[in-house]
């Protein structure tokens, strides 16, 4: 029995004391800073600090890896936890020696907890969309998404936590993980008043989810500080130092993106479209800079969540508001004046922004010489955070132009928007959103009599963002929209015709998922599936093939009659070679199913007609596949990108087309296919007093219609095979910037004539071949410098901004004609005597020479 | 145009516009040519045949050697070339009448061409309005509102011998952008005492439509809102070009005092 009971106690210790030895050994405190060493480095030093020994073979131990660890007074299991998170390595205390050996479990499979919050400036509370959290230990991250908010799942361990966002102070925060956390971080912005950053190409920070070569990301500083027309600073035309992207002519805010039309690019201000953001028929853009907080603008694969137009989304988020305190700024431009405030309704937990911009032509001009001459747009914003689950944004952009006097022009477009944020838990994320928008355009021929035309819209979407782990997150959602649509009809004369209005309903859902393969792969893929319904009360015509209408069909109210439906496939695939080199791979396809109705070739915008896609338009599709390659440097960073895109049913129209007050205006159309490619270079640098851009583009465009220029494939209005920009700013001092852009662009494809004939006294020209000529090519030199008034930055700080908009008076052609005749007071006029008219000359217009500016502007 | 416009124009307008040396593709092509048309006038009817050019400026030339006939659905009417004024063809018995349908036929160098044109009602000419300008010549202001063709001459002695002016004006039932931002015209201007010869034409709908598309390329172009350029639209088959009307007219005459 003693025996026994000798031996049952020796047993005991047996299996007991190693167990006991091992925990004495965990439970040893260390203090400890391992920065980027190899592991065996690291296990050396751990040695020599504990006087403990490590087994382990170097064929299944990775012994080159580079590891960090940050101990202070930390168990031993603790820090070996740590240094072995994500490299699958377990560890026994055996006969006096820690032996390690490979881990049969995944460790990322097991305690996994979610970090989550939200991303915002330390000074106003702005979420900070695109900033980047990462994972030192494990070289892996999130981004923060278009609401500020952030989430990422990790196994239980010690981390630290980088947050990042261009123009900001990162900060680090390490973290004991062992349960879901809510970590708000706020960034504090890092440079002067005056910001050096210019184009940030969204890829700061090494983490795969970050690499976006068909993605660019513009801030409102950017904005404001590149010289401008009239110093107006302008939205839209600050894309034009942007590859890829063409501005269609001096005069313009209409663009094309990688060769395709302007109908196709989305332009949305808090998830609303807008449809012409134009003021004073495109002279200046309708956003105001300083109501804008971010700008992103997509050029090719957007993601499964974007849909509805097949070349680009340039998606704008307005400012919330400051959640800390009140502030006021303004500007005093030669054209107009602008006021934007913002402050917290209540502080930390609601804010509201108010921005608007109104000109003042009118006050240099008579009474008696006009009703109305003036723009305006309005920018506003409420920003309620309901507890930490909900926030709500009420958002509101309209803007306005109106010059009238019995005879007129009027354009408007107005949109609204509601958004609800929700998190369900820390790993699911969703955003509601309701939104109506209208664009509305008059042209008021006589006193009473008005045609006017208009696109509206309401939409509910809601889409869902779950954050799996940090290898996967999900996407999904859907959208539901009406659309009306009003092509144009005159008030006021009975006896116009009449042009049936149409109405529309889309439905889409989609879903995606951005999967980590590996630390060296991501892979990106969703689907959309998009429908489209027409519906009554509407005439709908019938047009047989040599494009004569056969035949009418009345629709009655809410009778749907026509459906489309479209399955749109996104992939996207981005490879890390090295820590400095980036490939990408897109592809994406897109439907797009309302159209602009316009045969005009002028820069001006002038009576845009929407129209749905329907029994005889069909829907636009592009199928895009692009390769990019981003090398970065510690100072700057080269993107090279080339993409190809195939369009399907683009539309042209015949030979003077009569578009307006036609009820059959879609016997005028013409429908084929596109063809875009191109190779776009960019090198910019981002840090220092010197920062830019250069951008070269190699790029051909071209369409195949039938029915147009014989069948043969011509040159599209948005081809510009050659594009060059060079951007750049200087910070001489706190106080003073300068800024310059240089711009070379291959002229825009022009018609010219091929022979004349006589008729009633008039010279008639004769079209071959179209688009068989082009512009000659476009340059232009802007100059800008930006001083701060106060020496030190006070609560008060005010400025002044000097720019010259095509420094040496560059006269850009914008359209060319041959009808008219130089007088003897020199005046070009179109002749109107039949007999003995004087010789026609080719003449052509240009819009600016040499544009100086000044402006004033505060911030309270 | 209204003062608003003038002044969205004049913003524009520092938009400028100058003549440029613009060398153009030629293809060398030329086609026939038809000018003209008939009326319900007791007056010699003309018909205009010519060749298209290759450049600006240049004469267009005269097509002399062309059969030229009208048929009114019973008879042909056949037009001669008057020798004085290269290829213009003439025909001294032919009236048009309301509602018949015309066809006119050519054969020119071996090809057969044909036009098919029928006439709306007419209607009257409006009170004329003529203005005094700064320089002291009076200038003749358009106020038709109704769809039509308006010639306009102006003829007054200097020294004994006759000065002559002519245009014409048009007016169209279509909302175009292009009309409503169309350049500049020169004005129509002639001195005191000088007689005021207006001729009104009635258009058809497909006539109103050709000169839409005649308007778009020759008036309309360059006013800095311009459509996409395309060749103005023709009733003549064959490949000819230009347009054949028929039109009903009221005309009158004034001396402008």
């Amino acid at each position: 029995m003693v025996v026994s009971r000798f031996a049952l106690l020796t047993i005991l210790f047996l299996l007991i004391a190693p167990k006991a030895i091992s925990q004495d050994v965990l439970n040893e405190q260390l203090t400890l800073k391992l920065n980027n060493i190899t592991l065996k480095e690291a296990l050396d030093a751990i040695a020599n600090e504990t006087n403990i020994s490590f087994s382990y073979s170097t064929r299944s131990i990775p012994v080159d890896q580079k590891v960090s660890v940050d101990a202070n007074n930390l168990k031993l299991s603790e820090v070996l936890d740590q240094l072995f998170l994500g490299l699958r390595i377990e560890y026994v205390w055996l006969e006096n020696k820690m032996i390690l050996r490979k881990s049969k479990n995944n460790p990322i499979l097991h305690e996994k907890y979610t970090i989550s919050g939200y991303v915002l400036d330390l000074n106003d509370g702005e979420t900070l969309i695109g900033a980047t959290v990462l994972v030192e230990e494990l070289g892996i991250g999130t981004i923060v998404n278009p609401y500020g908010f952030y989430s990422i799942t990790l196994p239980s361990g010690n981390y630290t936590l980088n947050y990042s966002y261009i123009g900001y102070e990162s900060q680090s925060k390490p973290i004991t993980l062992q349960g879901n956390m809510n970590i708000d971080v706020n960034l504090e912005f890092s440079s002067s008043l005056l910001q050096e950053v210019v184009v940030t190409i969204s890829d700061s920070v090494q983490t795969v989810d970050n690499v976006h070569a068909n993605v660019t990301q513009l801030s409102n500083s950017t904005i404001l500080q590149k010289p401008s027309v009239l110093g107006e600073p302008d939205v839209i035309k600050s894309l034009d130092i942007l590859p890829g992207i063409q501005l269609f002519n001096d005069g313009s805010t209409f663009f094309n993106v990688r060769g395709g039309n302007r109908d196709q690019n989305q332009i949305l201000v808090d998830e609303a479209p807008i449809y012409n953001p134009a003021h004073l028929l495109g002279l200046f853009s309708s956003f105001t800079p300083e109501a804008i907080k971010d700008i992103k603008i997509y050029k090719g694969n957007a993601g499964a969540d974007f849909g509805g137009r097949i070349s680009s989304v340039m998606d704008i988020h307005t400012k919330d508001g400051n959640l800390k305190k009140f502030h006021m700024n303004g500007r005093l431009g030669l054209v107009t004046t602008q006021l934007s405030m913002e402050g917290p309704i209540a502080k930390d937990r609601s804010s509201f922004f108010l921005s608007g911009r109104r000109s003042y032509i009118d006050a240099f001009l008579s009474n008696e010489d006009f009703d109305k001459f003036y723009f305006f747009d309005i920018t506003g914003k409420v920003n309620l955070k309901l507890n930490d689950n909900n926030r709500l944004f009420l958002s509101v952009f309209s803007s306005n132009d109106e010059y009238i006097d019995n005879e007129g022009l009027a354009w408007s477009n107005i949109a609204g928007t509601i958004r609800w944020n929700h998190t369900f838990n820390d790993r699911l994320f969703a955003n509601t959103t309701f939104y109506s928008s209208k664009y509305e355009y008059k042209l008021i021929s006589a006193p009473g009599q008005v045609w006017s035309n208009h696109i509206a819209n309401a939409s509910l979407k809601t889409d869902f963002t779950f954050y799996r782990n940090p290898q996967s997150t999900h996407k999904f959602g859907f959208k539901l929209s009406g659309h009306n649509f009003n092509p144009g009809n005159l008030t006021g004369n009975d006896d116009a015709p009449f042009v049936p209005k149409r109405n529309a309903t889309e439905f889409s859902l989609y879903y995606s998922n951005e999967r980590l393969l590996s630390p060296k792969w991501l892979f990106t893929y969703g689907i959309r599936l998009s429908t489209w319904t027409n519906f009554g009360r509407t005439i709908e015509y019938t047009i047989d093939e040599d494009y004569q209408v056969t035949d009418t069909t009345t629709y009655e109210n809410r009778n749907s009659y026509n459906d489309y439906i479209n399955l749109e496939p996104r992939i996207k695939l981005t490879h890390i070679v090295n820590d400095k080199n980036f490939l990408t791979l897109n592809y994406a396809r897109s439907a797009q199913y309302i159209n602009l109705i316009s045969n005009s070739i002028s820069p001006f915008n002038n009576l845009e007609v929407w129209l749905p896609a329907s029994i005889n338009i069909k829907p636009q599709t592009a199928d895009q596949i692009s390769f990019g390659w981003t090398h970065k440097r510690k100072k700057w960073q080269l993107n090279l990108e080339t993409y190809y895109k195939a369009m399907q049913n683009q539309i042209d129209y015949a030979n003077q087309a009569e578009l307006l007050l036609n009820p059959h205006f879609e016997a005028e159309i013409r429908s084929g296919k596109g063809t875009a490619y191109g190779l776009e270079a960019v090198l910019s640098k981002q840090t220092g007093k010197l920062t830019g851009s250069v951008a070269y583009v190699l790029s051909r465009s071209t369409r195949e219609i039938e029915g147009i220029n014989d069948g043969k494939p011509f040159a599209a209005l948005s081809d510009r095979p050659v594009q060059f920009s060079v951007n750049a700013a200087f910070e001489k001092s706190e106080r003073s910037n300068f800024s310059g852009t240089l711009m070379i662009l291959s002229g825009s494809p022009v018609t010219t004539p091929t022979s004349f004939y006589q008729y009633a006294g008039r010279t008639v020209p004769i079209y071959a071949e179209k688009n068989n000529d082009r512009l000659p090519t476009y340059h232009r030199l802007d100059l800008g410098w930006s001083y701060r008034l106060n020496k030190v930055v006070r609560k008060y700080n005010h400025f002044l901004t000097v720019s010259f908009f095509n420094f040496y008076g560059q006269k850009n052609s914008v359209l060319r004609s041959f009808n008219k005749v130089v007088l003897e007071d020199d005046t070009i006029v179109v002749p109107t005597e039949i007999n003995n008219p004087e010789e026609l000359k080719a003449t052509h217009r240009f819009v600016y020479q040499v544009v100086p500016s000044i402006s004033y502007s505060f911030k309270l | 145009m209204k003062k608003s416009l003038i002044i969205l124009m004049i913003l524009l307008s520092w938009q400028c516009e100058e003549i440029v040396d613009q060398g153009l593709e030629t293809d060398n092509a030329a086609l026939l040519v038809v000018d003209g048309g008939i009326t319900n006038e007791m007056t010699t009817q003309e018909i205009q045949l010519s060749l298209t050019f290759d450049n600006l400026g240049q004469e267009a030339p005269p097509v002399t050697d062309a059969l030229v006939l009208i048929n009114d659905g019973e008879n042909n009417h056949l037009f001669t070339h008057d020798e004085s004024r290269p290829g213009t063809y003439m025909n001294n018995s032919l009236i048009a009448l309301f509602g018949k349908v015309y066809i006119l036929y050519i054969q020119y160098n071996g090809e057969e061409y044909f036009a098919f044109a029928t006439s709306d009602v007419g209607t009257s000419l409006p009170p004329l309005t003529v203005e005094e300008t700064e320089t002291g010549l009076m200038e003749y202001i358009h106020t038709e509102s109704i769809p039509s063709m308006t010639n306009v001459i102006a003829e007054w002695n200097v020294d004994g011998a006759t000065e002559v002016k002519e245009a014409f004006f048009y007016t169209l039932d279509v909302v175009d952008i292009t009309k409503t931002f169309a350049p500049e015209k020169e004005p129509f201007t002639f001195p005191r005492g000088a007689t005021l010869h207006r001729k009104k034409y009635s258009l058809t709908a497909d006539h109103q439509n050709f000169l839409r598309s005649f308007l778009a390329e020759v008036d309309w172009r360059g006013g800095g809102f311009d459509a996409a350029p395309g060749n103005v639209l023709t009733n003549l088959s064959e490949g000819a070009v230009g347009y054949f009307y028929v039109s009903m007219v009221d005309s009158d005459s004034t001396i402008i005092n």
